[in-house]
């Protein structure tokens, strides 16, 4: 797998400000604070990263969805089931504490922010690269963390040992919650959008 | 993410093995990946596979990602590392689950997994003494190398013993 260093910088800065806009889409749509914790763009091992996964032994949903266009990708919104619950009630404006079990309903929240995010991700992409993006429908999953994330990473890791990763952590402000949100771009997509967006730019990166 | 930095506890990762002797514990989630536990009664040594396909078939990088490969590198490591013997060996399998509903039987890796899983530890002359496979959820297994007992949880149900 191969990507430049002055590749990885473009993309980290992308990542960045596209992550600001999720922040502030997510903000709105809960009508709660969503505090960028931190954002890590990097080639990382498959094992190393999933051994770090495997150590976090949380009870997590998570919404997977594909990104197709000029850029392929995957992205994937995961969250503690308890927070799962909490979410919830921030989006459906109840008093927190009212959603008591995971239901339909706290899969619809977690699939509709999954989808917010995307559509974020996608438009900061698509202004920053001039590369179109457009969101699957999103999959979700009820699993171990560390489970999760293996098959968010399977495709991927078939014929490669590295993966670039974006991770991100949000957490909800005036509460312990936090969740996280990954995305996989696909590297040979990745680098025709990053190679047109030099030649538009007409700087190196 | 939340670590557990119990000096104890070894974590394995996708497409990697690792072995440990008492009183460590090696711990991995699987979802349609297969972990292979190895242990030695005697020596009171334990060794686990996370592998995530059946066959290398060339493609090359982690050789543990493969059953094919991976599951020789562990015996290997376990006869020439922790200098076990062959046939002091017990195998116990767990995963390979079908994590999306994908109705097509091509697509349903784990089974792929653990079919091969099972044909080469046969192949070796290993004997598989206990397994929990398959499902649609994601396992959590922890080797205690001082008993050799492997904890199993599946998601959304009671954790057990094999």
């Amino acid at each position: 797998m191969q990507i430049s260093k002055e590749h990885l910088k473009v993309l980290d800065i992308i990542v960045k400000i596209s992550m600001d806009n999720a922040s502030r889409s997510f903000s709105k749509t809960i009508k709660h604070a969503a505090l960028i914790q931190l954002v890590k763009t990097d080639l990382v091992d498959i094992s190393e990263i999933t051994e770090e996964m495997n150590n976090d032994f949380r009870e997590m949903v998570a919404s997977i969805l594909r990104l197709e266009g000029s850029l392929n990708g995957k992205l994937m919104f995961m969250i503690p089931l308890d927070g799962a619950l909490t979410l919830q009630d921030f989006y459906l404006q109840e008093e927190p504490g009212t959603a008591k079990e995971f239901d339909e309903l706290t899969e619809g929240t977690v699939q509709e922010i999954g989808n917010i995010l995307a559509s974020a991700i996608g438009n900061s992409f698509a202004a920053g690269l001039g590369s179109m993006l457009l969101p699957t429908p999103p999959q979700v999953l009820c699993d171990f963390a560390g489970s999760i994330f293996a098959q968010l990473i399977f495709e991927e890791s078939v014929d490669n040992d590295k993966i670039l990763l974006t991770e991100t952590k949000f957490k909800l402000s005036n509460t312990e919650i936090d969740c996280y949100f990954f995305l996989l771009p696909d590297l040979t997509t990745l680098e025709d959008s990053l190679n047109e967006y030099e030649k538009a730019t007409n700087i190196n990166p | 993410m939340l670590i557990n930095n119990n000096g104890n506890i070894v974590t394995v990762g996708v497409g990697d093995l690792k072995i440990a002797q008492s009183p460590k514990v090696i711990k991995t989630s699987l979802g349609s990946c297969v972990g292979v536990v190895l242990y030695d009664s005697i020596q009171k040594v334990g060794g686990m596979l996370h592998l995530m396909l059946p066959n290398c078939n060339d493609r090359g990088g982690k050789p543990a990602k493969y059953a094919d490969t991976g599951i020789p590198l562990l015996v290997d490591l376990m006869v020439n590392k922790a200098k076990s013997k062959k046939n002091a060996l017990t195998a116990k399998i767990f995963g390979g689950a079908k994590m999306f509903s994908v109705s097509s039987e091509i697509f349903d890796i784990g089974k792929s997994n653990i079919l091969e899983t099972q044909k080469i530890l046969e192949r070796y002359g290993i004997k598989i003494i206990a397994s929990r496979l398959g499902g649609t959820k994601g396992h959590q297994i922890t080797l205690d190398t001082e008993t050799g007992i492997v904890q199993s949880r599946i998601f959304g149900e009671q954790s057990a013993n094999y």
